[in-house]
C-alpha cells in the first residue's frame, strides 16, 4: 500500500509527462506538416515551371534551353534532379545532376537510358510530392507530373497529335530535415523542462495539501496508550477527515468506558473475595491458636467449608461472566419441555421455600416447549428461583409464569418484597450490587446472580428486566421462540 | 476491656469475637449498621471494630455519628477497601486505626491492645504500680518479681485498675469494662472477684495495693 503522497506524485507526474509529450508531438507534427507543405508547394511550383518550359514542335518534345541551366540542377553538392520521359519510356531530358561526369557507358536499360547515368523513376504514376531516395542516396521528395507539353504556335495547326510526357522532379529535404530536427529538439527540451517544473510544483502542492493528514496522524499518535481520556481536536480538521476524527473519538470513548468497567469489575471481584477470605483466615488462625476439642474443630471446619463453597460459587459466576463478556460461551439450542425443566430447576429451592413458608403459584402451560440452551437457561432459572426464595418476605408468595406470544417466550418470577425500595431498582442488575437484605444473608450472596442472568440471556438472544410493582419484585426473562 | 465488633459476614464476625474473647476481652457483636450504632451508643466500649460495608447504614456514617456524640470508644476500621484514599477518608472521619482484609489475627489483637493502652494514656506495654507489674501483651501479672496466676477475667479486672491506677473505679465501670452484654448483672460479682484478686495479689509483708473506697469503688495505688 503506497503512501498517498507517492500515489499522487506518480499520478500527476505521469499525467503531466504524458500531456506534455502529446503536446510536444502534436506541435511537432503540426510544424512538420506546415514546413513540408511549404516545401511541397515550392517543389510543385518548380515542377510546373519546368512543365511550362516543355514544348512540342516539329522536332519533338524538348525542354527550353534555359531550364537545364538552372543552377540548382547543376551543383555538385546535393543538387536537385529532374527527368522528362515520353509515354513509351524514352528519356527526353535530364538534369545535369543526373548525367554522369566521369563514368563510362555501361549498360542500356529498358527505358533507353545511357551508361551509368542516374535515373529518377515515374513508374508509380503521377503523384503528389512524396519521400524518395535520390540518386545520390540522400533523402528527398519527388513529384511526378503527366502532362501534354505546350505546342509551338507553328505546329498548332499542323494537325500533329500531341504526346504525353512524364516529368519527375526531386529535391533534397536535408534542409528541412535539419530544421525539423532543431524544432524537435527544442520541443523536447521545453516539454521536458515543463514536465520537471510541473512535477516540482506538484510536489510542493501535494505536500501542502497532505499536511492536514500528516498533522492528524501526529495528533492520533500523541494519544497515549495509557491515558484514554484524551480526545482528538476536531477544530481545524479538513472536511474529508472529520468523519475519521469523529469515529476515532467515539472509539476512544467506548474503549475508555470498557476499560474502566473492566478495571472496576476486576477491582470489585478482588474486593468481594477479601471478606470471605478474611473470615476463613481468622477462623482458622483462632482455631489453631490453642488446643481444642473435636467438636470445636468440627464446627470450625464446617463453617470454613461453607465459606469456601460460597467463594467457589462466586468464582464460578465470575468466570461465567467473563466468558460471556468475551463472547466465549458456546450456545447449543434444543427443544425443551418447559414444565418438567422448570420443576427440575426449582427442586433445589423447594426445601428452603417450605422452611420460609412461601406460597408458590405455578402458571406454566403443561405442553409448552421452548427452544434454547438448557444448561445456560437452567443457570438463569436457578439463580432467579434462589433469589426469589431467599428474599421473599417470610410467608410471602412466589409466582412462576410462562407465556408465549409474538414469537417470544416470556418467563416471569415474582416474589413479595414489601421491604424493597424503588431506589434500589436501577441497580439490581449491577455486578456486585446487593440489597441490604442480601448482605445480611451471611455472605452467601455476592451480588452476581442477576448480572449473570442478564448476561446469559443476552447470549441466548433474549433479555432480562425487573420491576417493582405493588410490593412485589418481578423479574421478566424474554427469549426468542426459536 | 470491652470490645464491640460490627461486621456483617458471619464467619468473620464470630471468629474475631471468639479470638478476642480468648485473648481476655469482653466482646459484643452486631451484624448490621443500625444495630451496631445502637449498641455503641448504649454501652461504654473501649474499642469498636467497624466494617465499612454494612447493611442498613455504612460504616463511615456510623463513625460520624459516634464522633458527633463524642463517643469515647477508639475505633478500628476493618475493611476490604485498601486504597490510600479510602484509608485517608476513614481516618479523617475519626477512626483511630485502619486494618485491611484479609489480615493476620495476631495483628488485629495487637492493634486492639495498643488502642486500649492509648485510651488509658498508658504508652508502655508494661504497667507498673509499686512492685506490681502487668505485661499487657502476655497478659501476665508479677508481684515482687514472682508471677501471679490469674484467670482471664481476674487479669482483665486487674488491668483495668492498673490502667486507671490512682483513680477510683466504680463498680459500674468495672462491670461495664470487664463483662459482656449478656452476662447476668450482679454487683456482688464484682466484690467477689475483687476478693479473689486480693487473695492472689496482696501478700503478707507486701504493701496493700487494692484499696476500697466505701460508697465509691476501688482504686489501685501504692499507699492508701
Amino acid at each position: 500500500m503506497q503512501s498517498l503522497r507517492s500515489r499522487l506524485m506518480l499520478g500527476t507526474a505521469a499525467a503531466t509527462a504524458a500531456l506534455f509529450a502529446l503536446l510536444g508531438v502534436a506541435v511537432f507534427l503540426a510544424v512538420r506538416s506546415a514546413i513540408l507543405s511549404e516545401f511541397d508547394a515550392t517543389l510543385v511550383a518548380k515542377a510546373q515551371a519546368l512543365a511550362a518550359m516543355t514544348e512540342q514542335d516539329s522536332h519533338g518534345v524538348h525542354l527550353d534551353f534555359e531550364a537545364s541551366q538552372l543552377p540548382e540542377f547543376q551543383r555538385s553538392s546535393k543538387p536537385e534532379y529532374f527527368q522528362l520521359w515520353l509515354d513509351d519510356g524514352t528519356t527526353l531530358a535530364k538534369s545535369p545532376s543526373l548525367i554522369a561526369r566521369h563514368s563510362p557507358v555501361t549498360s542500356t536499360g529498358p527505358a533507353g537510358s545511357a551508361s551509368a547515368d542516374r535515373q529518377l523513376s515515374h513508374s508509380d504514376g503521377p503523384n503528389d510530392p512524396s519521400p524518395v531516395v535520390l540518386p545520390d542516396d540522400r533523402a528527398g521528395r519527388q513529384v511526378v507530373l503527366h502532362f501534354q507539353p505546350r505546342l509551338d504556335d507553328e505546329d498548332k495547326d499542323s494537325g500533329k497529335s500531341p504526346h504525353m510526357v512524364w516529368l519527375a522532379v526531386g529535391y533534397h529535404t536535408s534542409g528541412i530535415e535539419r530544421i525539423l530536427r532543431t524544432i524537435a529538439g527544442l520541443l523536447a527540451g521545453v516539454c521536458g523542462g515543463a514536465t520537471i517544473a510541473a512535477v516540482g510544483v506538484m510536489a510542493l502542492v501535494v505536500r501542502r495539501g497532505l499536511r492536514p493528514a500528516t498533522e492528524l496522524a501526529g495528533r492520533i499518535a500523541a494519544v497515549g496508550a495509557t491515558d484514554l481520556s484524551q480526545r482528538i481536536e476536531l477544530a481545524g480538521t479538513p472536511r474529508e477527515l472529520s468523519p475519521v476524527v469523529q469515529r476515532t473519538n467515539e472509539l476512544l470513548t467506548r474503549l475508555d468506558a470498557a476499560l474502566t468497567r473492566e478495571k472496576a469489575f476486576t477491582a470489585d471481584a478482588a474486593h468481594e473475595l477479601r471478606t470471605p477470605l478474611a473470615g476463613l483466615q481468622t477462623a482458622l488462625e483462632v482455631c489453631a491458636s490453642r488446643p481444642r476439642d473435636a467438636q470445636a474443630y468440627q464446627q470450625t471446619l464446617a463453617s470454613c467449608l461453607r465459606a469456601v463453597r460460597g467463594m467457589h460459587r462466586m468464582v464460578e459466576n465470575l468466570l461465567l461472566l467473563a466468558r460471556a463478556d468475551a463472547r466465549q460461551l458456546r450456545i447449543t439450542k434444543e427443544p425443551i419441555a418447559a414444565e418438567p425443566f422448570l420443576q427440575e430447576c426449582w427442586a433445589a429451592c423447594a426445601g428452603r421455600a417450605a422452611e420460609r413458608r412461601l406460597r408458590v403459584v405455578w402458571r406454566v402451560p403443561a405442553d409448552a416447549v421452548v427452544n434454547s440452551d438448557p444448561e445456560k437457561l437452567g443457570m438463569v432459572m436457578g439463580n432467579l428461583f434462589e433469589n426469589a426464595v431467599a428474599y421473599a418476605d417470610e410467608s410471602g408468595d412466589l409466582l412462576i409464569a410462562l407465556a408465549e406470544r409474538d414469537g417470544v417466550c416470556q418467563l416471569q418470577v415474582a416474589n413479595s418484597a414489601r421491604g424493597m425500595e424503588t431506589s434500589a431498582m436501577p441497580h439490581v442488575f449491577e455486578r456486585f450490587w446487593r440489597s441490604d437484605a442480601a448482605r445480611s444473608e451471611a455472605g452467601a450472596h455476592c451480588g452476581l446472580g442477576l448480572a449473570l442472568c442478564r448476561k446469559l440471556m443476552e447470549a441466548l438472544g433474549g433479555s432480562a428486566t425487573a420491576t417493582l410493582e405493588e410490593g412485589r419484585f418481578v423479574v421478566t426473562v424474554v427469549f426468542p421462540r426459536s | 476491656m470491652r470490645i464491640l465488633v460490627i461486621e456483617d459476614y458471619e464467619l468473620l464476625r464470630e471468629s474475631v469475637a471468639q479470638g478476642l474473647r480468648e485473648a481476655g476481652f469482653a466482646v459484643d457483636t452486631a451484624a448490621t449498621g443500625p444495630q451496631g450504632l445502637w449498641q455503641a451508643q448504649g454501652e461504654a466500649y473501649d474499642v469498636i471494630i467497624l466494617d465499612l460495608m454494612l447493611p442498613g447504614m455504612d460504616g463511615l456514617t456510623i463513625l460520624k455519628k459516634l464522633r458527633e456524640k463524642k463517643n469515647a470508644a477508639h475505633v478500628l476500621i476493618l475493611t476490604a477497601k485498601d486504597a490510600p484514599h479510602d484509608r485517608v477518608r476513614g481516618l479523617d472521619h475519626g477512626a483511630d486505626d485502619y486494618l485491611t482484609k484479609p489480615f493476620v489475627f495476631a495483628e488485629l489483637a495487637a492493634r486492639v491492645r495498643a488502642l486500649v493502652r492509648r485510651k488509658y494514656d498508658a504508652r508502655a506495654p508494661i504497667l507498673r504500680v509499686g512492685d506490681l507489674a502487668l505485661d499487657t501483651a502476655a497478659r501476665t501479672a508479677w508481684r515482687a518479681g514472682r508471677e501471679v496466676e490469674l484467670s482471664a477475667r481476674e487479669y482483665a479486672l486487674l488491668e483495668l485498675l492498673a490502667l486507671r491506677a490512682g483513680q477510683v473505679v466504680t463498680r459500674t465501670e468495672i462491670w461495664g469494662h470487664v463483662y459482656e452484654m449478656d452476662s447476668a448483672a450482679d454487683s456482688n460479682v464484682v466484690d467477689v472477684f475483687i476478693g479473689h484478686l486480693r487473695k492472689k495479689i496482696e501478700q503478707p509483708g507486701l504493701p496493700r495495693l487494692i484499696h476500697t473506697r466505701r460508697g465509691h469503688g476501688y482504686v489501685l495505688k501504692e499507699e492508701a
